[in-house]
Protein backbone atom coordinates (compact mmCIF):
# COMPACT_ATOMS: atom_id res chain seq x y z
CA UNK A 1 0.00 0.00 0.00
CA UNK A 2 1.63 3.36 -0.74
CA UNK A 3 2.76 5.35 1.55
CA UNK A 4 0.93 9.10 2.71
CA UNK A 5 4.26 10.66 1.17
CA UNK A 6 3.94 9.09 -2.26
CA UNK A 7 0.63 9.65 -2.56
CA UNK A 8 0.83 13.41 -1.93
CA UNK A 9 3.18 13.60 -4.69
CA UNK A 10 0.87 11.80 -7.35
CA UNK A 11 -1.61 14.36 -9.05
CA UNK A 12 -4.68 11.86 -10.38
CA UNK A 13 -7.24 12.09 -12.61
CA UNK A 14 -10.54 12.45 -11.13
CA UNK A 15 -11.49 9.08 -13.63
CA UNK A 16 -8.50 7.51 -11.18
CA UNK A 17 -9.95 7.80 -8.69
CA UNK A 18 -13.33 6.72 -9.00
CA UNK A 19 -11.55 3.54 -10.01
CA UNK A 20 -9.95 3.11 -6.92
CA UNK A 21 -13.26 3.52 -5.17
CA UNK A 22 -14.39 1.02 -7.23
CA UNK A 23 -11.33 -1.24 -6.58
CA UNK A 24 -12.22 -0.66 -2.71
CA UNK A 25 -8.49 0.61 -2.59
CA UNK A 26 -8.39 2.68 0.27
CA UNK A 27 -5.90 5.13 -1.73
CA UNK A 28 -8.90 6.63 -2.79
CA UNK A 29 -9.61 8.49 0.30
CA UNK A 30 -5.93 9.81 0.39
CA UNK A 31 -6.02 11.30 -3.20
CA UNK A 32 -9.48 12.91 -2.69
CA UNK A 33 -7.81 14.24 0.68
CA UNK A 34 -4.77 15.49 -1.32
CA UNK A 35 -6.37 16.66 -4.24
CA UNK A 36 -9.69 18.02 -2.89
CA UNK A 37 -9.47 18.53 0.85
CA UNK A 38 -8.72 22.05 1.07
CA UNK A 39 -11.65 22.69 -1.30
CA UNK A 40 -14.15 20.30 0.64
CA UNK A 41 -12.72 22.28 3.85
CA UNK A 42 -14.12 25.62 2.35
CA UNK A 43 -17.31 24.50 1.39
CA UNK A 44 -17.84 23.36 5.30
CA UNK A 45 -16.32 26.34 7.10
CA UNK A 46 -18.50 28.63 4.71
CA UNK A 47 -21.46 26.92 6.36
CA UNK A 48 -20.39 26.65 9.77
CA UNK A 49 -17.62 29.15 10.11
CA UNK A 50 -15.88 26.04 13.17
CA UNK A 51 -12.71 24.31 12.82
CA UNK A 52 -13.88 20.88 14.31
CA UNK A 53 -17.23 20.94 13.21
CA UNK A 54 -15.30 21.22 9.65
CA UNK A 55 -12.92 18.46 10.41
CA UNK A 56 -15.51 16.16 11.31
CA UNK A 57 -18.08 16.87 8.43
CA UNK A 58 -14.72 16.45 6.23
CA UNK A 59 -14.38 13.04 7.49
CA UNK A 60 -18.44 12.34 7.34
CA UNK A 61 -17.74 13.54 3.41
CA UNK A 62 -14.99 10.93 2.85
CA UNK A 63 -16.78 8.29 4.49
CA UNK A 64 -20.18 9.32 2.38
CA UNK A 65 -17.75 9.39 -0.75
CA UNK A 66 -16.72 5.81 0.01
CA UNK A 67 -20.49 4.38 0.79
CA UNK A 68 -21.88 5.92 -2.56
CA UNK A 69 -18.94 4.97 -5.09
CA UNK A 70 -19.84 2.27 -5.68
CA UNK A 71 -22.75 2.08 -6.91
CA UNK A 72 -22.68 5.24 -8.08
CA UNK A 73 -20.23 6.14 -11.10
CA UNK A 74 -20.20 10.19 -11.05
CA UNK A 75 -19.41 11.87 -14.18
CA UNK A 76 -17.93 14.77 -12.30
CA UNK A 77 -16.25 13.70 -9.50
CA UNK A 78 -15.48 17.22 -7.84
CA UNK A 79 -19.74 17.84 -8.30
CA UNK A 80 -20.32 14.38 -6.54
CA UNK A 81 -18.38 14.85 -3.41
CA UNK A 82 -18.65 18.86 -3.40
CA UNK A 83 -22.54 17.75 -3.27
CA UNK A 84 -22.35 14.97 -0.30
CA UNK A 85 -19.97 18.29 1.84
CA UNK A 86 -22.35 20.27 1.65
CA UNK A 87 -25.57 18.00 2.80
CA UNK A 88 -23.55 16.98 5.80
CA UNK A 89 -22.32 20.59 6.56
CA UNK A 90 -26.15 21.38 6.11
CA UNK A 91 -26.97 19.16 8.23
CA UNK A 92 -24.40 19.69 11.00
CA UNK A 93 -25.62 23.84 10.41
CA UNK A 94 -29.31 22.65 11.00
CA UNK A 95 -28.18 20.97 14.09
CA UNK A 96 -26.37 24.05 15.27
CA UNK A 97 -29.22 26.98 13.88
CA UNK A 98 -31.57 24.61 16.76
CA UNK A 99 -29.32 25.95 19.55
CA UNK A 100 -27.91 29.21 18.17
CA UNK A 101 -27.35 31.38 15.23
CA UNK A 102 -24.13 30.14 13.38
CA UNK A 103 -22.30 33.12 12.19
CA UNK A 104 -21.21 31.86 9.15
CA UNK A 105 -20.78 33.31 5.81
CA UNK A 106 -23.34 31.04 4.39
CA UNK A 107 -26.09 32.46 7.40
CA UNK A 108 -25.09 35.96 5.80
CA UNK A 109 -26.04 34.68 1.83
CA UNK A 110 -29.13 32.97 3.36
CA UNK A 111 -30.09 36.16 5.18
CA UNK A 112 -29.75 37.89 2.24
CA UNK A 113 -31.39 35.70 0.10
CA UNK A 114 -34.40 35.44 2.50
CA UNK A 115 -35.19 38.68 1.81
CA UNK A 116 -36.10 37.96 -1.53
CA UNK A 117 -38.73 35.11 -0.35
CA UNK A 118 -40.43 34.04 2.41
CA UNK A 119 -42.18 30.59 2.90
CA UNK A 120 -45.20 29.08 5.18
CA UNK A 121 -43.80 26.09 7.74
CA UNK A 122 -44.69 22.87 6.13
CA UNK A 123 -44.41 19.28 7.17
CA UNK A 124 -43.51 18.05 3.61
CA UNK A 125 -40.21 20.27 3.38
CA UNK A 126 -38.59 18.21 1.56
CA UNK A 127 -40.71 18.28 -1.20
CA UNK A 128 -41.15 22.42 -0.77
CA UNK A 129 -36.83 22.32 -1.06
CA UNK A 130 -36.68 20.32 -4.28
CA UNK A 131 -39.78 22.35 -5.72
CA UNK A 132 -37.79 25.70 -4.63
CA UNK A 133 -34.60 23.88 -6.00
CA UNK A 134 -36.71 23.92 -9.53
CA UNK A 135 -37.54 26.93 -10.17
CA UNK A 136 -34.31 28.05 -8.66
CA UNK A 137 -33.06 25.90 -11.59
CA UNK A 138 -35.43 27.32 -13.96
CA UNK A 139 -34.47 31.01 -13.53
CA UNK A 140 -30.72 30.18 -13.57
CA UNK A 141 -31.03 28.93 -17.02
CA UNK A 142 -32.36 32.48 -17.68
CA UNK A 143 -28.82 34.60 -16.27
CA UNK A 144 -25.76 34.60 -17.86
CA UNK A 145 -23.09 32.44 -17.51
CA UNK A 146 -21.03 35.13 -15.25
CA UNK A 147 -24.24 35.67 -13.66
CA UNK A 148 -24.73 31.78 -12.92
CA UNK A 149 -21.16 31.84 -11.76
CA UNK A 150 -21.93 34.38 -9.42
CA UNK A 151 -24.90 32.70 -7.83
CA UNK A 152 -23.28 29.31 -7.21
CA UNK A 153 -20.30 31.11 -6.12
CA UNK A 154 -22.48 33.27 -3.82
CA UNK A 155 -25.46 30.74 -2.65
CA UNK A 156 -23.94 27.35 -3.30
CA UNK A 157 -20.17 27.58 -2.21
CA UNK A 158 -20.94 30.50 0.27
CA UNK A 159 -18.21 32.55 -0.98
CA UNK A 160 -17.19 36.21 0.51
CA UNK A 161 -17.78 38.66 -2.01
CA UNK A 162 -14.00 39.38 -2.00
CA UNK A 163 -13.26 35.89 -3.13
CA UNK A 164 -15.99 36.39 -6.25
CA UNK A 165 -14.28 39.84 -7.13
CA UNK A 166 -10.70 38.84 -6.48
CA UNK A 167 -11.88 35.62 -9.35
CA UNK A 168 -13.82 37.61 -11.99
CA UNK A 169 -10.94 40.28 -11.86
CA UNK A 170 -13.65 43.57 -10.84
CA UNK A 171 -14.53 45.19 -7.39
CA UNK A 172 -16.67 43.86 -4.58
CA UNK A 173 -18.90 46.37 -5.60
CA UNK A 174 -19.62 45.41 -8.76
CA UNK A 175 -20.35 41.62 -7.28
CA UNK A 176 -22.75 43.15 -4.81
CA UNK A 177 -24.61 45.64 -7.49
CA UNK A 178 -24.90 41.68 -9.91
CA UNK A 179 -25.88 39.96 -6.39
CA UNK A 180 -28.52 42.86 -5.96
CA UNK A 181 -29.73 42.08 -9.62
CA UNK A 182 -29.94 38.54 -9.19
CA UNK A 183 -31.89 38.66 -6.16
CA UNK A 184 -34.63 40.92 -7.85
CA UNK A 185 -34.94 39.06 -11.17
CA UNK A 186 -35.15 35.66 -8.61
CA UNK A 187 -37.81 37.29 -6.71
CA UNK A 188 -40.00 38.94 -9.81
CA UNK A 189 -39.43 35.48 -11.10
CA UNK A 190 -40.96 32.98 -7.94
CA UNK A 191 -43.90 35.75 -7.97
CA UNK A 192 -44.76 35.23 -11.68
CA UNK A 193 -44.69 32.03 -10.59
CA UNK A 194 -47.00 31.70 -8.18
CA UNK A 195 -44.39 31.01 -5.16
CA UNK A 196 -45.94 31.81 -2.09
CA UNK A 197 -44.90 34.98 -0.92
CA UNK B 1 -37.76 23.62 8.68
CA UNK B 2 -36.17 27.07 9.54
CA UNK B 3 -36.20 29.31 6.51
CA UNK B 4 -32.02 28.83 6.13
CA UNK B 5 -32.21 25.65 5.99
CA UNK B 6 -34.83 25.47 3.44
CA UNK B 7 -33.49 27.89 0.80
CA UNK B 8 -30.07 25.82 1.92
CA UNK B 9 -31.85 22.67 0.55
CA UNK B 10 -33.38 24.51 -2.21
CA UNK B 11 -30.08 25.68 -3.66
CA UNK B 12 -28.86 21.93 -3.18
CA UNK B 13 -31.26 20.72 -6.09
CA UNK B 14 -29.00 23.36 -8.48
CA UNK B 15 -28.74 20.94 -11.23
CA UNK B 16 -25.14 19.45 -11.96
CA UNK B 17 -24.49 21.45 -15.27
CA UNK B 18 -24.97 24.81 -13.67
CA UNK B 19 -22.07 23.40 -10.90
CA UNK B 20 -20.26 21.82 -13.81
CA UNK B 21 -20.00 25.16 -15.61
CA UNK B 22 -19.46 26.61 -12.37
CA UNK B 23 -15.81 24.80 -11.74
CA UNK B 24 -14.82 24.47 -15.46
CA UNK B 25 -15.26 28.51 -15.36
CA UNK B 26 -13.42 28.68 -11.99
CA UNK B 27 -10.60 26.77 -13.89
CA UNK B 28 -10.27 29.03 -16.35
CA UNK B 29 -10.45 32.19 -14.48
CA UNK B 30 -7.68 31.07 -12.53
CA UNK B 31 -5.46 30.38 -15.15
CA UNK B 32 -6.16 34.21 -16.92
CA UNK B 33 -5.33 35.60 -12.87
CA UNK B 34 -2.17 33.56 -13.01
CA UNK B 35 -1.61 34.76 -16.99
CA UNK B 36 -2.46 38.11 -15.70
CA UNK B 37 0.58 37.79 -12.93
CA UNK B 38 2.85 36.42 -15.39
CA UNK B 39 2.06 39.27 -17.65
CA UNK B 40 2.71 41.59 -14.89
CA UNK B 41 5.98 40.11 -13.59
CA UNK B 42 7.04 40.01 -17.15
CA UNK B 43 6.03 43.71 -17.42
CA UNK B 44 7.83 44.79 -14.38
CA UNK B 45 10.94 42.93 -15.53
CA UNK B 46 11.76 44.40 -18.66
CA UNK B 47 10.67 48.28 -17.33
CA UNK B 48 13.38 47.29 -14.71
CA UNK B 49 15.91 46.29 -17.24
CA UNK B 50 15.41 49.43 -19.30
CA UNK B 51 15.78 51.46 -16.42
CA UNK B 52 18.91 49.75 -15.63
CA UNK B 53 20.35 50.25 -18.89
CA UNK B 54 18.95 54.13 -19.03
CA UNK B 55 21.04 54.35 -15.72
CA UNK B 56 23.77 52.19 -16.44
CA UNK B 57 24.91 53.72 -20.13
CA UNK B 58 25.44 56.95 -19.52
CA UNK B 59 27.28 55.49 -15.77
CA UNK B 60 29.55 53.30 -17.97
CA UNK B 61 29.99 55.60 -20.82
CA UNK B 62 31.26 58.42 -17.86
CA UNK B 63 33.77 55.88 -16.53
CA UNK B 64 35.37 54.83 -19.80
CA UNK B 65 35.85 58.48 -21.20
CA UNK B 66 39.41 57.95 -21.09
CA UNK B 67 38.89 55.10 -23.44
CA UNK B 68 38.52 57.93 -25.95
CA UNK B 69 41.31 58.24 -28.73
CA UNK B 70 44.27 58.93 -27.01
CA UNK B 71 45.97 62.56 -27.30
CA UNK B 72 49.27 62.72 -29.62
CA UNK B 73 51.79 64.42 -28.65
CA UNK B 74 54.90 66.82 -31.03
CA UNK B 75 58.09 67.85 -29.81
CA UNK B 76 59.38 71.06 -30.80
CA UNK B 77 62.62 72.65 -31.29
CA UNK B 78 62.08 75.97 -30.17
CA UNK B 79 59.04 77.82 -29.29
CA UNK B 80 58.62 79.44 -32.53
CA UNK B 81 57.51 75.70 -33.97
CA UNK B 82 54.79 76.23 -31.40
CA UNK B 83 53.68 79.55 -32.23
CA UNK B 84 53.30 78.47 -36.10
CA UNK B 85 51.15 75.33 -34.99
CA UNK B 86 48.93 76.96 -32.58
CA UNK B 87 48.55 80.02 -34.63
CA UNK B 88 48.81 82.57 -32.02
CA UNK B 89 51.56 83.67 -29.53
CA UNK B 90 51.68 82.46 -25.87
CA UNK B 91 53.19 84.58 -22.77
CA UNK B 92 56.64 81.94 -23.17
CA UNK B 93 57.47 83.16 -26.87
CA UNK B 94 59.23 86.04 -24.89
CA UNK B 95 61.35 83.63 -23.91
CA UNK B 96 64.85 82.67 -24.78
CA UNK B 97 64.41 78.84 -24.48
CA UNK B 98 67.04 77.60 -26.70
CA UNK B 99 67.34 73.55 -26.01
CA UNK B 100 64.12 73.54 -24.04
CA UNK B 101 62.50 70.11 -24.00
CA UNK B 102 59.59 71.53 -25.41
CA UNK B 103 56.08 69.15 -25.80
CA UNK B 104 52.82 69.66 -26.69
CA UNK B 105 49.47 67.49 -26.01
CA UNK B 106 46.68 67.83 -28.68
CA UNK B 107 42.99 65.52 -29.15
CA UNK B 108 43.45 63.22 -31.91
CA UNK B 109 41.27 62.76 -34.65
CA UNK B 110 39.69 58.72 -35.67
CA UNK B 111 42.99 57.90 -37.51
CA UNK B 112 45.32 59.01 -34.40
CA UNK B 113 46.35 62.36 -36.24
CA UNK B 114 47.06 65.68 -34.27
CA UNK B 115 44.00 67.98 -34.36
CA UNK B 116 46.06 71.62 -34.25
CA UNK B 117 42.89 73.34 -33.27
CA UNK B 118 42.36 71.20 -30.11
CA UNK B 119 45.39 71.90 -28.18
CA UNK B 120 45.64 70.04 -24.29
CA UNK B 121 48.74 70.75 -22.53
CA UNK B 122 51.93 72.14 -23.28
CA UNK B 123 55.00 71.42 -21.33
CA UNK B 124 58.42 73.12 -21.53
CA UNK B 125 61.47 71.70 -19.38
CA UNK B 126 64.40 74.35 -19.02
CA UNK B 127 67.38 74.28 -16.73
CA UNK B 128 68.49 78.10 -15.43
CA UNK B 129 72.01 78.43 -13.97
CA UNK B 130 72.02 80.86 -11.06
CA UNK B 131 74.55 82.81 -8.58
CA UNK B 132 73.91 80.08 -6.05
CA UNK B 133 72.70 77.16 -7.89
CA UNK B 134 70.48 76.16 -10.41
CA UNK B 135 66.91 76.24 -11.26
CA UNK B 136 64.84 73.69 -12.62
CA UNK B 137 61.69 75.11 -14.40
CA UNK B 138 58.71 73.09 -15.69
CA UNK B 139 56.48 76.04 -17.83
CA UNK B 140 53.10 74.59 -18.72
CA UNK B 141 49.78 75.37 -20.83
CA UNK B 142 46.61 74.03 -19.62
CA UNK B 143 44.14 75.08 -23.07
CA UNK B 144 41.22 76.32 -22.55
CA UNK B 145 40.72 76.18 -18.37
CA UNK B 146 39.11 78.86 -16.57
CA UNK B 147 39.68 78.16 -13.46
CA UNK B 148 43.61 77.40 -11.39
CA UNK B 149 42.23 74.61 -9.22
CA UNK B 150 41.90 73.06 -12.49
CA UNK B 151 45.60 71.86 -12.39
CA UNK B 152 46.74 68.70 -11.73
CA UNK B 153 50.32 69.34 -11.27
CA UNK B 154 51.62 69.52 -7.85
CA UNK B 155 50.10 67.30 -5.76
CA UNK B 156 50.63 69.25 -2.68
CA UNK B 157 48.71 71.07 -0.26
CA UNK B 158 47.73 74.60 -2.13
CA UNK B 159 48.65 77.26 0.57
CA UNK B 160 45.88 80.27 -0.42
CA UNK B 161 49.37 82.53 -1.27
CA UNK B 162 48.47 85.48 -3.98
CA UNK B 163 49.74 88.24 -5.39
CA UNK B 164 48.83 90.53 -8.59
CA UNK B 165 50.94 91.34 -11.45
CA UNK B 166 50.28 93.75 -13.90
CA UNK B 167 46.78 93.18 -13.16
CA UNK B 168 46.59 89.07 -13.27
CA UNK B 169 46.29 87.16 -10.15
CA UNK B 170 49.14 84.78 -9.46
CA UNK B 171 48.44 81.82 -6.72
CA UNK B 172 51.22 80.04 -5.62
CA UNK B 173 52.53 77.52 -2.74
CA UNK B 174 56.07 77.39 -1.34
CA UNK B 175 57.04 73.72 -0.51
CA UNK B 176 60.23 73.19 1.58
CA UNK B 177 60.83 69.23 1.21
CA UNK B 178 64.69 68.57 0.76
CA UNK B 179 64.69 71.19 -1.96
CA UNK B 180 62.93 74.49 -2.95
CA UNK B 181 60.38 73.81 -4.40
CA UNK B 182 57.54 76.48 -5.76
CA UNK B 183 54.74 76.40 -8.11
CA UNK B 184 52.88 79.61 -9.60
CA UNK B 185 49.42 79.68 -11.53
CA UNK B 186 47.02 81.59 -13.41
CA UNK B 187 44.74 82.52 -15.86
CA UNK B 188 45.69 84.20 -18.97
CA UNK B 189 43.57 84.65 -22.32
CA UNK B 190 41.46 81.62 -21.23
CA UNK B 191 44.52 79.58 -20.61
CA UNK B 192 45.68 78.35 -17.29
CA UNK B 193 49.86 78.95 -17.11
CA UNK B 194 51.38 76.67 -14.39
CA UNK B 195 54.92 77.51 -12.89
CA UNK B 196 56.53 74.76 -11.39
CA UNK B 197 60.20 75.48 -10.03
CA UNK B 198 63.09 73.28 -8.31
CA UNK B 199 65.85 74.83 -7.41
CA UNK B 200 69.33 73.88 -5.16
CA UNK B 201 68.54 77.74 -4.24
CA UNK B 202 66.26 80.21 -2.93
CA UNK B 203 63.75 80.75 -5.55
CA UNK B 204 62.99 83.90 -7.04
CA UNK B 205 59.39 83.41 -8.27
CA UNK B 206 59.03 87.20 -9.16
CA UNK B 207 61.59 87.00 -11.37
CA UNK B 208 59.72 84.32 -13.45
CA UNK B 209 56.39 85.60 -13.04
CA UNK B 210 57.64 89.22 -13.83
CA UNK B 211 59.40 87.73 -17.31
CA UNK B 212 56.04 87.03 -18.40
CA UNK B 213 53.45 89.23 -17.12
CA UNK B 214 55.49 92.51 -17.53
CA UNK B 215 56.50 94.14 -20.51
Amino acid sequence: MATVNETKNTIIADEQIVELYWARDEKAIQFTDDKYGRFLYRIAYNILHDRLDCEECQNDTYRGIWNSIPPNRPEVFLIFISKIMRNIAGMKYRERTRKRKVPSEMTVCMDDLQCTLQSNDSPEAEYLAKELGRHINDYLCSLTDRQQYIFIGRFYMGDRLEIIAGELNVNVSTVHREIEKIKQGLKAYLERNGVYV
Amino acid sequence: MSDNYLLMKAVDYVDDRYLGKYFSMKEKLSHQKIKRKKAIKWSINIAVCFLVVLIAVPVIMHFTQHNTPAPVIKYYDNIAEVRDDLGYDTLYSKLELNGASIMLSYKSDEDGNAQLDSPLQLKIGYSYSTEAGKDAVDYYILFDKDNVDDSYIGGYDEQGLTKIINGVTVHYSEIFDGSNHTQAKFIYEGNLYVIDIVSTDKIDLDHYLNSLLCD
